[in-house]
Order: structure tokens, then C-alpha cells, then sequence
């Protein structure tokens, strides 16, 4: 008589020895994440001994359904490794390799501290996997292909690290949870002499327009301001390439997870310094920008969700609580740096450095960026 | 840019917490039939186990009787026995009966347990779907 639970028992304990061995077989030179690699075969042969302890349990029909839950909790746990893991630890190209050792400087540089290995996986969206169960030492980082080719994008790696520093702190999803409690309370109170219909519906708008800001766009719009922190000019000129390159309506309510494109560009523009916006390069940009995102013609929704008021908000909130909770990370202040000065000798380059360089060269000086850039990566440090 | 970061946290705390309520569940079943022995499990072993089902019975069953808003989780068990057709509030009801029964070391019912580990499914059913969708962001 056959029956599924010890089948899938023997497909898990099969499946446990497969990964066992692949990670085994990983590459564990001096640039490749040995650290992570480690943590990785512990966990997995941590959930081989619950497994052997276990498995009596797993053949024993009288466990029923428990029996198959725990099966399926192990599977996740090892699906998680297998799926997000492995694919980026297993093929490690010259160029994760080297993006690797710059993304762990800069987030050293950076005060995130508590990552203690990383690994970079040209998955095709930039993105980031922070939190390998309990902990969240051992981010995957995913970049597009040719990562480095892309410089109006580089300043999203600082947003990708804002996650971690996200779910690091809860002190800043909790601040940007009650101004928006706040906020919406304060025009809660603000609604005039209407009817009893009328106040009914406003009240309904109002609850609807907070109930918007999920824990997602919260998380999102908090990264864009933590890269707009640590980036400066840079970032904001990312963050219109975000909103203009793809082509998308920049009030576009209707995005899962994210807040529009235009609210996310509004924080950065609202935390950069006064010299920062009144720099030609920012101001010329944002100017195309505004022509392009129309804010002005959003309709009635966006106006309730992403009001300036609400926006500048959260800017402040997360502008005060950064130096407080990450005393090391460096904001940045400065202008876009001076062309001479960018074109002048130099040994090494951070991701800090690169970012704001490049996108000073590209900008100023496209005729020469090529060359520029393909001897300035290899600095990269 | 995607939305991984977000998944990723929510996998860790789901995952995290299925993890456990799976493995105490196999404790406490395994104290009903009398097979502590095979899994070589302890007496603190069991007795930590039903004290950790019996805390998470006690903060779901104000949900499923209405009396608490809940967490993610809490909510996403009472969506899914409604969507099954269940009763919420005899689960509640249950499930406050059941936390006494653990607390005072009282024998427990295949019955009784097979409830539990019913709403653990959803939640396990839940994170292995997390998992899933790592593959097809």
C-alpha cells in the first residue's frame, strides 16, 4: 500500500542532501562569499537534524496533517535557499564578483553594519532579498546585466540597501505610520459645515486615501529617501530617469506595492538641500521632469494620497530620524562635482564616488565617457 | 527596482513562525498518542511546546470571535475559514477551550488538535506560496 506522506518524506530527505551537496560544490575563492556559503550549509544542515529527529513522525499516519505541515515548512525553508540562494552563489561572473567587494565597502561606509557578506546575482531587476530568515546579514543583491554599464541607475543600489536598513529599524516605519495617522487625522478634523452624506463621504475618501499607504509603499518611498540621503544630487537625477525612462504615468495610483513615480520623486526633491536644488543640473532636470509628469494635472486620488503636505511629511520624519539612528552614514550635501576635478588623477573609487562621477561625466562630458568609465570601473573599490 | 525587499521580510517572518508552530504541533501530537519516546522528545520539550500553541491560541481566538482586529496572519486564518464555509467563532470558541486544556495538562482529542493543525495549513499554505513566488517575480 502506498501512501504520499513518507513519499514526500523520501523526496525531502533527497532533496536535503541535493542542496547539501550543491552548496558543497559552490566556488570558495577569496573574492566568492565564503561567510555566506557557510551560513547557508548550516542552516541547511541544521534542518537535516530536525529532519532525522523528526522523521518518525513524517511515517507515521496517526501524525496526519501535522506531519505534512512540518514536511512543507522544511520544503519552503530549503525552496528559499534553493531558489533565491543558490542561483546566485553557484555562477559567480567576473563582474559579481567585483560588484560584490564595492557593494560590501560601501555598505560598511554606509553603517550597515550588521551585513556581514552579500552576493550579487544579474537576475535582471535591481532588487534586493535582505532577510534570510531571522537575519539579515546575507542580503542577495540583484542587478540588471552589465550593471555597471548603466550609470543613471547606480544610485538605485542605495535604495536596494535601504531595505535592509528598513527592516533594521522599525523606529522609521513606525514615525512614517503615525505622520500619516496625523496627517489624515488633522483633515479628519479639518472637514467643514456639510451634510451628514457629504461627511459621510469625505470621511470614506479620507479613510481610503490612508488605507493607500501599505507597509510596501511605505518601505519604498523610505528607500528612495534613505538613497536620496546618502546620494545626493545623483540620486535625484536617477530617480527622474526612474520616473522618465520607463515611460509609465508618473501619478499612477494603480502600481502594486510602490507608490506613483511622481510621490518619489517629490520626497527626494523635498530632502535635497537648498544648494542642491538650486544647482543648473538638478533644477534643469526637474524642470523636464515636471513638463513631463504633469502633477499638476493628477486626478483627484493622487492629489489625497500623495498631497505635498503628506509628502514633505514623510521627508522630515526620515530626514530626522537618519542621523539619530545611523549616526555613521554620511549625508550627502554636496553638488555634483566639478568636471575638472572629476577628470583629474585618482587611485580608487567608492560607489559613493563613482555614482556622482559618472553621472558628472555622462552629463558634461558624453564625448569622452567611454573611455572614461571603462578606466574609472576598474578603480572601483 | 522590485518588490523583494518586502517579500523577503514577510517570508522570514512568516516562515519563521511556521517553522515553529509546525515543529510544536508534532510535540504536542506526539504527547496525545504517547510517542514522545520515538521522537526522542523531553518532558521541557513538550511542556515548552504546548505552552507556545496554547499562546498562539490565545491571540487568535479574540479574531476568529470577532473580539480583535488581528494580525496578517490571524486575519488571513479567519478569511480562509470563512472562505471554507466554516465558522469562525465555533473555531474561536475551540481554540479557547483548547489553550485551557494544554495549560492544565489536560488530555487533548485527535479532534481537538486536528483543528490547530488545520489553521497552521493555511498559514504554512501561505508562506510556501511566498516561497513560490520568489520564482516568478
Amino acid at each position: 500500500m502506498y501512501s504520499y506522506q513518507p513519499l514526500k518524506a523520501d523526496e525531502v530527505k533527497f532533496v536535503l542532501v541535493g542542496l547539501h551537496e550543491r552548496l558543497d560544490a559552490c566556488p570558495r575563492g577569496s573574492r566568492d562569499p565564503v561567510f555566506m556559503l557557510d551560513c547557508l550549509k548550516e542552516r541547511v544542515e541544521d534542518i537535516a537534524v530536525l529532519y532525522e529527529a523528526e522523521e518518525p513522525a513524517f511515517r507515521d499516519p496517526d501524525f496526519g496533517l501535522d506531519g505534512l505541515n512540518r514536511l512543507g515548512a522544511i520544503m519552503a525553508s530549503l525552496a528559499l535557499i534553493e531558489e533565491e540562494y543558490l542561483p546566485a552563489v553557484a555562477h559567480v561572473t567576473d563582474e559579481e564578483r567585483a560588484l560584490r567587494l564595492v557593494f560590501l565597502g560601501a555598505v560598511q561606509r554606509l553603517g550597515l553594519h550588521w551585513i556581514k557578506d552579500l552576493v550579487v546575482h544579474s537576475s535582471g531587476n535591481l532588487a534586493i532579498f535582505p532577510k534570510f530568515f531571522a537575519v539579515l546579514d546575507i542580503p542577495v543583491v540583484h542587478v540588471q546585466a552589465n550593471f555597471l554599464d548603466k550609470c543613471l541607475c547606480l544610485p538605485g543600489a542605495f535604495h536596494e540597501f535601504g531595505h535592509s536598513v528598513f527592516l533594521k529599524f522599525v523606529e522609521f516605519y513606525n514615525a512614517m505610520k503615525a505622520e500619516l495617522a496625523a496627517h489624515f487625522d488633522a483633515l479628519r478634523k479639518a472637514i467643514g459645515p456639510v451634510t451628514e452624506e457629504q461627511k459621510k463621504r469625505l470621511l470614506e475618501d479620507l479613510d481610503e486615501a490612508q488605507a493607500y499607504w501599505t507597509d510596501s509603499r511605505l518601505a519604498e518611498l523610505f528607500c528612495d529617501l534613505f538613497a536620496q540621503y546618502v546620494a545626493g544630487c545623483a540620486n535625484m537625477i536617477s530617480m527622474v530617469d526612474l520616473s522618465m525612462g520607463t515611460g509609465q504615468p508618473a501619478c499612477d495610483t494603480d502600481i502594486q506595492g510602490y507608490p506613483p513615480d511622481a510621490a518619489r520623486v517629490k520626497v527626494c526633491e523635498f530632502a535635497l538641500t537648498p544648494e542642491q536644488a538650486a544647482s543648473s543640473e538638478v533644477k534643469h532636470l526637474l524642470a523636464d521632469w515636471e513638463r513631463y509628469a504633469e502633477v499638476d494635472r493628477a486626478d483627484s486620488f493622487y492629489r489625497d494620497v500623495c498631497s505635498e503636505k503628506l509628502l514633505r511629511r514623510f521627508t522630515i520624519v526620515v530626514l530626522e530620524l537618519l542621523p539619530k539612528l545611523m549616526p555613521q552614514t554620511q549625508r550627502n550635501v554636496s553638488l555634483m562635482p566639478d568636471i575638472e576635478a572629476v577628470l583629474g588623477p585618482y587611485d580608487s573609487l567608492t560607489l559613493e564616488e563613482a555614482t556622482q562621477r559618472a553621472i558628472t561625466v555622462l552629463m558634461k562630458r558624453p564625448d569622452i565617457y567611454d573611455s572614461w568609465w571603462r578606466e574609472a570601473r576598474k578603480k572601483l573599490a | 527596482m522590485s518588490t523583494l525587499g518586502q517579500l523577503s521580510g514577510s517570508i522570514a517572518q512568516n516562515l519563521g513562525r511556521v517553522d515553529d508552530l509546525t515543529k510544536w504541533l508534532i510535540a504536542v501530537r506526539a504527547d496525545m498518542l504517547g510517542k514522545v519516546a520515538a521522537l526522542k522528545l523531553s518532558a521541557e520539550q513538550v511542556v515548552e511546546a504546548k505552552k507556545k500553541v496554547a499562546e498562539f491560541l490565545d491571540a487568535l481566538a479574540p479574531v476568529l470571535e470577532g473580539k480583535a482586529d488581528g494580525d496578517n496572519q490571524q486575519k488571513l486564518i479567519l478569511k480562509r475559514l470563512v472562505d471554507g464555509g466554516r465558522q469562525p467563532t465555533d473555531y474561536g470558541s475551540d481554540f479557547a477551550g483548547i489553550s485551557s486544556a494544554m495549560k492544565s495538562n489536560i488530555k487533548l482529542t485527535a479532534e481537538q488538535l486536528n483543528k490547530v493543525s488545520e489553521v497552521v495549513g493555511y498559514l504554512q499554505g501561505e508562506v510556501a506560496g511566498e516561497v513560490r513566488r520568489l520564482r516568478s517575480r
